[in-house]
């Protein structure tokens, strides 16, 4: 991803647009051309923003972009559809499983100093 | 100054990081008595003017059920763009969904680039322009380590979605004002990281005479006097000015009371009065008139009136600006200095 | 014309070779593939990598490791494709054998990774990940393990992550092997106690970044025959896919692509998993390492960890796997990981394993995957 490729796919990043199969309405977060479980053609979807934490994990191991402040939580979160998507938790020292939590928009990272900042979704507590 | 056509508040939101800094810790460390406040908020590592324009933006369009569609215009206020050269408000609108069909620009006039912006879709909206438009004050304010504006300068923001009157609004505007005089109290530069500022030059010349100007130059312009309103708020850099600006003015603490939240949250810059003016609608009844009085360095002040409708049960802000404050929790020092960017890995 | 065999084999050892890079770790196992050998002529070079642009910003690699050795009469062609890379290669080559085109073909891989810092690594080998996910949630190959242990431990309602005891074997396995990475022997404790990279998984549960090479000789088997080399044969492989998003597919506990490859290469073989006398399967954690053996029907779901305890996995086992080490002992020099196993299991089926030499195996299963069982690969060697 380049300060222009990272352009294209804003909308899916800052909004979890996602898509739902038109034949068997499989929803998918990023989103699909074509349905993973029966290959029909899919539609864009609005997500809802909120769900709860299924699994997560603190990351340790931080990679590029992502390793200039402290380790993070990633987890499973189920939206409120039954939607699963992967992402990162935000504002929040000790998750639990069950935890109710909304998509909100954060920075991810940037390039540099003089580089563009990428802001993305992130899940935070419910406020 | 009123609008030809009448307009108003039709959803409002605010947002507050999570973290705060106890003013205590603060001057511990630099071996310093002052405490001017007891605790400020400050961002998240992640966190920037962006992110909560677009925190407070969500919540006045989730609170009020606006239909982002009819949102014409995105204006931030704010003295901590993340960039120097590019629109904070393309970002906020492209992350709300809002149309492309839209006006948008970033405010800059220190404190009072919120109600700047305000000032704007007011206009806009009453000319037909535009059927509704959105409002910003956020700022993540940066006061040099050891230096007095790092126990204020806090990271906060509101929004105001205004409409006209006939499309339903919260609060009615009546009147506004606005009071601008080349008095530079406090700046940045434009490489410069912090800012500067004139220590008690920014009381007496900056912050009272334009408030006073302000708000006095509405009452005489359209007859107002205290006693007319339950709420009053005005910019809030610490705790002490607001309290005796409304004093001088001959307001009450019960009137400033419910918008006051700068001794727990800090100054929040362009977002510190629209937070203020938050707050007081998260409480304020029916017929309740409240006035708002910004200040900005450099330096002017907005006031406006606003009048209460009965439309502000179902649309006031959830969770209400109360809960944004209690859900804080303190951080210290060394990870203030870490999320600031103070301190960098 | 027919099902190819292998002609010879030869790798680096694994670790840290500061002072070497792609083409010299090439040409030391190239140049082992060779020995002993009259002059072999090579109709093709097959090179797989999954980071040689990234670290020693070296691409078209086939095309530099001809030029290496000067094959300049060999057609060449690259595979980049994470751990599986050299599987692909394999693959492929094997096709080309098995069209009558080529004779023989020099196949394998090369890994330089401790040119890079762990944060460029730990981001590097996500990228066979989709992009959007890694780039835009944070999401990382290892966390994604962490998270799939969560999702084990939960599914199945197991208290213990007995997982751990997949890296206890696979360090026992490596202990004797001279070109492993790391020879010290663990315990389930010591697994438990280490350092946690992604809760539930600690820095024992996950491979480390390796530098290596392994070719292998794949040969047309008359031609093997007219050179009088000893060799192993090809019996048959498999491949298959399955979606990126662990929510797309049906279960993110079953790794259908590896079933199915490995479903596709016993078929093809005419062989019965239960013929099977060894596995070389590619687990980058010990999470997949189980939930490798429990899609391929080899454990009861949530079952390979008690099976994993009490040695059933281990080179006196029922079914010994990973029997140098696999990546989390032997190495994860990622393009060249599938060319290791592929040599391993030669070495095997060969009585050419050592210490490690496993009685009696008269079928190996080679097992491959890309990322999280995006593309899996399967080979069966025989004798």
């Amino acid at each position: 991803m380049t300060e222009v490729s990272d352009w294209r796919f804003r909308r899916y990043r800052y909004r979890l647009i996602g898509s739902r199969c038109r034949e068997c309405g499989e929803t998918s977060y990023p989103p699909r051309r074509r349905c993973s479980r029966c290959g029909g053609a899919t539609e864009e979807y609005q997500l809802p923003r909120r769900g709860r934490v299924v699994h997560y994990t603190l990351l340790k191991a931080l990679p590029t972009r992502y390793n200039h402040y402290r380790p993070y939580f990633l987890a499973v979160v189920e939206l409120s559809d039954g939607t699963r998507v992967i992402g990162m938790l935000t504002d929040v020292d000790e998750p639990s499983e069950g935890m109710e939590v909304e998509a909100t928009l954060r920075k991810l990272y940037t390039y540099g100093e003089d580089g563009k900042i990428i802001y993305g979704v992130k899940f935070r507590p419910v406020l | 100054m009123r609008p030809t056509r009448e307009v108003g508040i039709y959803g409002y939101g605010a947002y507050i990081p999570r973290y705060i800094i106890e003013n205590r810790d603060i001057a511990d460390l630099w071996g310093r008595d002052a405490t001017p406040i007891k605790s400020k908020s400050f961002p998240s590592y992640d966190e920037d003017t962006i992110t909560i324009a677009y925190e407070a933006a969500l919540r006045a369009i989730e609170s009020s059920g606006a239909d982002p569609s009819l949102i014409g215009a995105v204006f931030i206020g704010s003295e901590s763009k993340p960039y120097a050269v590019k629109p904070s408000g393309t970002v906020v609108a492209e992350a709300l969904g809002l149309g492309r069909n839209i006006l948008s620009a970033d405010y800059e006039f220190a404190c009072k680039a919120g109600t700047e912006a305000m000032q704007t879709v007011f206009g806009l909206v009453s000319s037909g322009m535009i059927r509704m438009g959105l409002a910003i004050g956020a700022d993540t304010a940066q006061g040099r380590p050891g230096d007095e504006l790092e126990y204020t300068a806090a990271a906060g923001g509101a929004a105001y979605i205004i409409s006209r009157v006939e499309d339903g609004v919260l609060a009615r505007l009546e009147a506004s004002y606005t009071y601008v005089s080349d008095t530079p109290d406090f700046w940045r530069r434009s490489l410069e990281e912090y800012p500067r500022h004139l220590y008690r030059f920014t009381g007496e010349p900056a912050y009272f005479h334009h408030i006073m100007s302000s708000v006095k130059g509405l009452f005489e312009e359209y007859g107002y006097s205290p006693s007319d309103f339950k709420y009053a708020v005005f910019h809030q850099p610490n705790y002490k000015f607001p309290t005796r600006v409304a004093k001088k003015l001959g307001f009450t603490m019960d009137q400033i009371k419910p918008g006051l939240v700068v001794a727990l949250v800090g100054n929040t810059y362009s977002g510190s009065s629209l937070l203020g003016l938050a707050a007081t609608l998260d409480v304020a009844e029916p017929g309740d008139k409240i006035l708002l009085a910004s200040f900005g360095s450099g330096a002017g002040s907005d006031s406006m009136v606003f009048e209460v409708t009965d439309l502000i049960e179902e649309r006031r802000m959830r969770p209400p600006v109360s809960k944004l404050i209690s859900r804080m929790i303190p951080g210290d020092y060394a990870t203030y200095a870490m999320f600031r960017d103070i301190l960098r890995r | 014309m027919g099902m190819p065999v292998i002609a010879g084999y030869g790798f680096t050892r694994v670790g840290e070779h500061w002072d070497r890079g792609l083409k010299d770790l090439s040409l030391e196992a190239i140049e082992k593939v060779f020995e002993g050998m009259s002059s072999v002529e090579i109709d093709a070079i097959y090179v797989g990598t999954a980071l040689s642009g990234f670290y020693e910003l070296q691409l078209s690699l086939a095309s530099h490791i001809a030029d290496l050795i000067a094959r300049f009469d060999a057609s060449v062609s690259n595979f980049e494709a994470g751990a599986a890379s050299s599987a692909q290669a394999f693959y492929n080559a094997a096709l080309g054998i098995l069209s009558g085109m080529y004779k023989a073909v020099l196949v394998g891989g090369v890994e330089k990774m401790s040119d890079e810092l762990p944060a460029p690594n730990y981001r590097g080998v996500s990228l066979v990940e989709d992009s959007f996910l890694v780039n835009y949630s944070g999401m990382t190959e290892i966390g994604l393990h962490a998270l799939l242990a969560k999702m084990y431990l939960s599914e199945y309602g197991l208290e213990e992550p007995l997982y751990s005891y997949l890296p206890v074997n696979e360090h026992e396995n490596a202990s004797r092997a001279g070109h492993a990475q790391f020879r010290n022997r663990i315990t389930y404790d010591m697994v438990r106690s280490a350092s946690p990279v992604s809760d539930p998984l600690t820095i024992f549960d996950v491979t480390a970044p390796g530098d290596g090479a392994a070719y292998i000789l794949l040969m047309d088997r008359e031609y093997a025959d007219s050179l009088g080399v000893e060799y192993v044969k090809l019996l048959g492989m498999g491949a298959a896919g399955q979606p990126a998003n662990l929510f797309d597919r049906a279960s993110p506990l079953f790794f259908s692509a590896s079933s199915r490859a490995v479903e596709k290469a016993l078929e093809k073989a005419g062989v019965e998993t239960e013929d099977i006398g060894l596995l070389e399967m590619y687990n980058p954690s010990s999470i997949s390492g189980v939930l490798v053996l429990e899609s391929l029907g080899l454990a009861d779901k949530g079952g390979a960890g008690k099976l994993l305890e009490r040695g059933y996995f281990s080179l006196s086992g029922e079914l010994p796997v990973n029997t140098f080490g696999g990546a989390k002992a032997r190495g994860d020099p990622k393009g060249a990981t599938a060319a290791y196993q592929l040599a391993e299991a030669a070495m095997q089926l060969l009585g050419r394993a050592g210490d490690n030499q496993v009685d009696g195996a008269e079928y190996a299963l080679v097992h491959s995957m890309v990322g999280l069982d995006i593309s899996a690969y399967a080979f069966v060697l025989g004798v």
